[in-house]
């Protein structure tokens, strides 16, 4: 063989054990990020990663930080939480103020002021309480868990919370969490001109961690409190930064900074209407009312704070004062209040709904809402407000009226339709003296609805497979589009698809509606990587339900 | 011999031709390729103020929240989406507010919810809050042998008169990086 | 210098050595160039043949025994039947070519670097950086000129270097037929590499539809390959302009792209109540009506150009 052919030959199959060998490398995409804006904080930049060690026995032992103030203030900041006051409106969960708390354990024992967590009246109690964490000094806080009271005291404004489960709910193990804390020292111990680190997360959203320092300026006292009511301090500190973090230089707790005056009418001195917390799409005075704003310059001393934390530590305990009632869902002046609205397709003789539904397919003929009422009073005025995507249909709502349903019991409203129910998003306000208590939305047409009786529809599941090995393809889409529109026209609207079906790793899939006989669909069948197949007008006629279909796809 | 010193650089010029030929058409089957990915049209969302231009080929679906949900169903067991939202907001709060209570109501609907990060970026040269998160996607239903799905997120809250659009990018772990191209075109051609 | 030297042995001629094309040949390479070779062509039609009889062989065992092959076993029965389709030309080949053979390691070396070309640029370019399966099946007009352009030009072009940069500037690349000989050499290989990864990638492939896919690779590949190796055959010997060789990689390469959409569109069947979606057979049928009417056309262009130039009427350049 000549030397060139053979040269040629070398190379390439060097080339082609390369080949073989190099993985499949794309560039991966960078997000666009600018450079964070720095903000005018105290709080080191560089991240030194320590941590309290988590330990896993009951009490940890207090860590005594040596001479580094840069982990102490490290650790300070990791230790000190934003806690959000959260209620629920509308079937979500809002913000209705926030403050600051200090994470006393790894277990998540976290120490902050009574108003922080709760409040005397029953009306404005939080259906839960967020606490979001520092991970990073320049970052703004992570919404991470949900906590719940331990223990409790209004007069002295302090309360223990301990974190129970993640954003979803589920129950968290706090053995697990090892979380950053600091330990708790002696309040007693503070003279005149101690310098003090404050931390906390003075406003709303969007804010990081603050430090503040000041000294020690004076005490005061108060009757029914022994010893030192309130550590005074020359610092100013934001009034976010109730319930936060107050330590001495060894970075041991010495009390909780606290708004002073808080609770009752002065809490809506600096209120303002920043969020849509009641979802009807506008920030106005319809919605909750979110504190900022406001100084501080007192801490509560610790030691006031000891029993409590003991009392938390040793297991769930009864708040002092008066208890938060499980909040009724909706406010209004008197104690009225509705349920949530549940939609039906219809009411049985007890005037309780045959089912709850989300959705109504296209052609349903009747809409039913229910709702469970207490508190009312006959006389009250009451108004229905219904809304067809948007737009306020007044010939189905009910203008403002007396009430004549009685104290307690349930109601429903419904909107008809003999040639069936004009497609769109249905929602339904209800309000008592111009206050709205309840409301809900439900959507009509664009799907269809399961075939409830069984035989009346077919009901499609099998396998797509690759045509040349016979094996499942996962991921693959199997779609049928609504009667009268051909794949061709089909332009990508969801609302053109009469249902469809993804292929597990087996290539298997189960449409999840029936599709009704003596119809034509258009029905497309795609995988990534694959020729699509499609069939026009495919015939629905008298065949048994569930039908196995078997559909072969060839790689491009 | 000039007949053969001709025939030589003939054949020289042919040879170049030849890969000349193949690069050009290379070069074309490239800008194809990228036409035919990122193809879009445009569409209006009226109620809302806001146009913009979606990916032809994803399927598309109008709503109060999401306003718009686009996927793609030919991304593998998770189809890549984009959802748009708009959430009425005070001029002088935060977005993370807004990104907080979606991250809330998401947490609720998905399992290991988890949030990642929270940054600053900008976009049509103004400051929007950007959040990346995950979660895992479990099907329930007994019948059909789903694996779980590691999707990744990211929300770009994007802040306008009384309100913040938030655009929402959800994609399987492994397509994550290939798709992240359609979710930064979304964005950039969004206008509100 | 005064002296011209045959173009293809690089010895000295006479001065009133034949001419074609501007170049000059001595006297026995002369001769060679216009052979005829009908074994070539025998070669081919027995390769077509070969190959059908080879579909209808495996379906009928696969249906008759009903092998159940899986793993290991499964990859090594497909690769093995990737490999004796391309033996079959090859053997018809060698057989045919009895009388005055190609040198048999020249052969097997164009074949091999065909292969190894697909392994290392051709399948890597198309599959991870072009990524044609993502986006081909996308749209009809799109799906035809991304596989002319990505497809088809990738392909074609490596069978092309393969025998452009190996054998065709030796001497033993003496006559007109040796391109399509070793063109159709080269693109056995890029055949049997494209069928061996089509195999191993799926772990294994249905016996019954893979057979069928791995002689229709096989057929589409060497049929264009052949075409660019008759261009190429031509560049060597004849007057050619210098923008012949880029059409002939071109034609091969539209026809490439035509016949893999075709071949997909009428494999794709319509989709009716029960499934469907894939019949193999069309693309059976495309490939060996393309690779005949190649073949034929090969076949029928080299003779009428022999029979041209041992007329005489070019006795110094022009093409006709």
């Amino acid at each position: 063989m000549s030397k060139q052919v053979r040269l040629l030959i070398l190379c390439v199959t060097f080339l082609t054990v390369l080949a073989c060998g190099a993985p499949n490398t794309l560039p991966p995409a960078t997000p666009t990020t600018a450079a964070k804006p720095a903000k005018a904080t105290a709080t080191p930049t560089k991240e030194a990663a320590v941590a309290a060690t988590p330990v896993s026995e009951t009490t940890p032992s207090p860590t005594t930080f040596t001479g580094d103030d840069r982990q102490i203030r490290q650790t300070l900041l990791r230790a000190t939480v934003q806690i959000i006051a959260l209620v629920k409106e509308g079937g979500r969960l809002q913000p209705l103020w926030t403050g600051s708390g200090s994470i006393l354990t790894p277990d998540g024992l976290i120490l902050t002021n009574a108003h922080v967590v709760s409040d005397p009246d029953p009306n404005y109690q939080p259906d839960a309480l967020g606490v979001a964490i520092t991970v990073r000094s320049d970052d703004t806080p992570d919404l991470r868990y949900l906590a719940e009271i331990r223990a409790i005291d209004y007069d002295l404004d302090l309360a223990v919370i301990q974190i129970v489960s993640d954003l979803s709910g589920s129950a968290v193990d706090p053995k697990q969490l090892g979380l950053t804390y600091a330990p708790l020292g002696d309040s007693d111990a503070l003279e005149l001109g101690d310098l003090l680190h404050i931390l906390g997360y003075p406003g709303i959203g969007g804010e990081t961690i603050t430090f503040t320092e000041g000294v020690v300026s004076g005490f005061t006292r108060e009757p029914g409190v022994e010893g030192r009511a309130y550590v005074k301090t020359d610092a100013t500190i934001a009034g976010g930064n109730s319930g936060g973090l107050a330590a001495n230089l060894s970075g041991e707790i010495i009390g909780v900074p606290t708004q002073v005056g808080y609770g009752g009418a002065e809490r809506f001195a600096d209120c303002r209407y920043l969020a849509d917390t009641n979802g009807d799409g506008y920030v106005n005075e319809y919605d909750n009312c979110i504190p900022v704003g406001g100084f501080i310059n007192a801490i509560r001393p610790v030691n006031l704070a000891k029993s409590l934390v003991d009392a938390a530590k040793s297991g769930a305990t009864v708040p002092t004062t008066p208890t938060p009632t499980r909040p009724k869902p909706g406010k209004t002046a008197g104690q009225a209040s509705f349920s949530k609205i549940t939609f039906a397709p219809a009411v049985d003789d007890y005037d309780q709904p045959t089912m709850a539904v989300t959705q109504l397919p296209s052609g349903a003929t009747q809409l039913y809402a229910c709702w469970e009422y207490e508190g009312m009073a006959d006389g009250l005025t009451w108004e229905a407000r219904w809304y067809l995507d948007g737009k306020y249909q007044s010939d189905v709502s009910w203008t403002p009226a007396p009430w004549k349903g009685g104290e307690s019991g349930s109601w429903w409203l419904s909107v008809s339709n003999e040639n069936g129910l004009i497609a769109g998003v249905y929602r339904l306000e209800l309000y008592v003296e111009d206050q709205k208590l309840a409301e809900g939305s439900i959507k009509v047409g664009g799907a269809a609805s399961p075939s409830t009786t069984p035989g009346e529809g077919l009901l499609i599941q099998g396998y797509v497979i690759n045509a040349n090995t016979r094996r499942g393809i996962e991921g693959a889409l199997y779609i049928v589009l609504n009667p009268g529109v051909t794949v061709g026209d089909w332009n990508g609207d969801e609302d053109q698809v009469y249902t469809f079906a993804q292929t597990d790793i087996n290539g298997y899939f189960e449409l999840p509606y029936a599709l009704e006989r003596n119809q034509s669909y258009g029905i497309l069948v795609w995988a990534e990587g694959y020729r699509p197949v499609i069939g026009d007008d495919v015939f629905i006629g008298d065949e048994a339900s569930p039908f196995e279909v078997e559909v072969a796809l060839q790689r491009e | 011999m000039t007949a053969v010193a001709k025939t030589l650089r003939r054949d020289r010029w042919a040879d170049w031709a030849v890969i000349v030929l193949v690069a050009l058409a290379l070069l074309l089957g490239v800008w194809l390729r990228q036409a035919t990915l990122y193809r879009a049209e445009d569409f209006t969302l009226g109620d809302a103020g806001i146009s913009g231009r979606v990916f032809t080929g994803w399927v598309r679906q109008t709503g109060t929240d999401p306003l718009l949900t686009v996927r793609n169903p030919l991304s593998g067991s998770f189809n890549t989406v984009l959802e748009l939202r708009s959430r009425a907001l005070a001029d002088e709060a935060d977005a993370t507010l807004v990104l907080d209570a979606l991250a809330l109501e998401r947490a609720v609907t998905v399992d290991a919810y988890k949030t990642l990060s929270t940054s600053r970026v900008v976009v049509h040269s103004q400051t929007a809050t950007q959040r990346t998160f995950t979660y895992v996607l479990v099907d329930h239903n007994p019948y059909v042998d789903r694996l779980p799905e590691v999707v990744r997120g990211v929300d770009v809250a994007l802040r306008d008169e009384g309100r913040v659009i938030v655009v929402t990018y959800l994609a399987g772990s492994e397509t994550f990086d290939a798709d992240y191209r359609y979710f930064r075109t979304f964005v950039e051609n969004l206008q509100y | 210098m005064d002296k011209d030297l045959c173009c293809v042995c690089q010895q000295p001629v006479d001065a009133d050595a034949k001419q074609l094309g501007g170049r000059t040949y001595c006297v026995r390479h002369f001769a060679k160039v216009t052979q005829d070779r009908p074994g070539v062509w025998r070669a081919g039609l027995g390769m077509i043949a070969g190959q059908l009889g080879f579909v209808l062989l495996i379906e009928i065992l696969v249906g008759l025994f009903k092998p159940a092959f899986s793993g290991w076993a499964l990859v090594a029965v497909g690769v093995g039947l990737a490999l004796v389709s391309a033996l079959i030309w090859l053997v018809f080949f060698y057989q045919q070519d009895r009388l005055e053979p190609e040198p048999k390691g020249y052969v097997l070396s164009v074949f091999i670097l065909g292969a190894l070309l697909a392994q290392a640029i051709g399948i890597p370019l198309l599959d991870n950086v072009f990524e044609v399966q993502r986006w081909l099946p996308r749209s009809p007009l799109g799906g035809l000129l991304g596989a002319i352009l990505v497809i088809g030009f990738v392909q074609e072009f490596l069978k092309y270097a393969a025998v452009r940069y190996s054998i065709f500037p030796l001497p033993e690349f003496d006559e007109r037929v040796d391109g399509v000989i070793y063109g159709t050499a080269a693109g056995l290989g890029y055949a049997t590499m494209l069928n061996i990864n089509y195999i191993i990638a799926d772990g294994g492939v249905h016996l019954q539809a893979g057979v069928i896919r791995i002689v229709v690779t096989a057929l589409a590949q060497a049929s264009f390959a052949g075409l660019t190796g008759y261009f190429l055959g031509r560049a060597k010997f004849e007057d050619e302009p210098s923008w012949w060789l880029p059409s002939g990689v071109a034609l091969a390469a539209v026809l490439n792209g035509v016949f893999t959409t075709l071949r997909g569109e009428l494999t794709t069947t319509a989709l009716d109540l029960s499934g469907g979606g894939f019949n193999p057979w069309p693309g059976l049928l495309l490939a060996t009506v393309a690779a005949a009417a190649t073949f034929g056309a090969l076949f029928y262009l080299i003779r009428r150009a022999n029979q041209i130039t041992l007329s005489g009427v070019d006795a110094e350049g022009g093409a006709e």
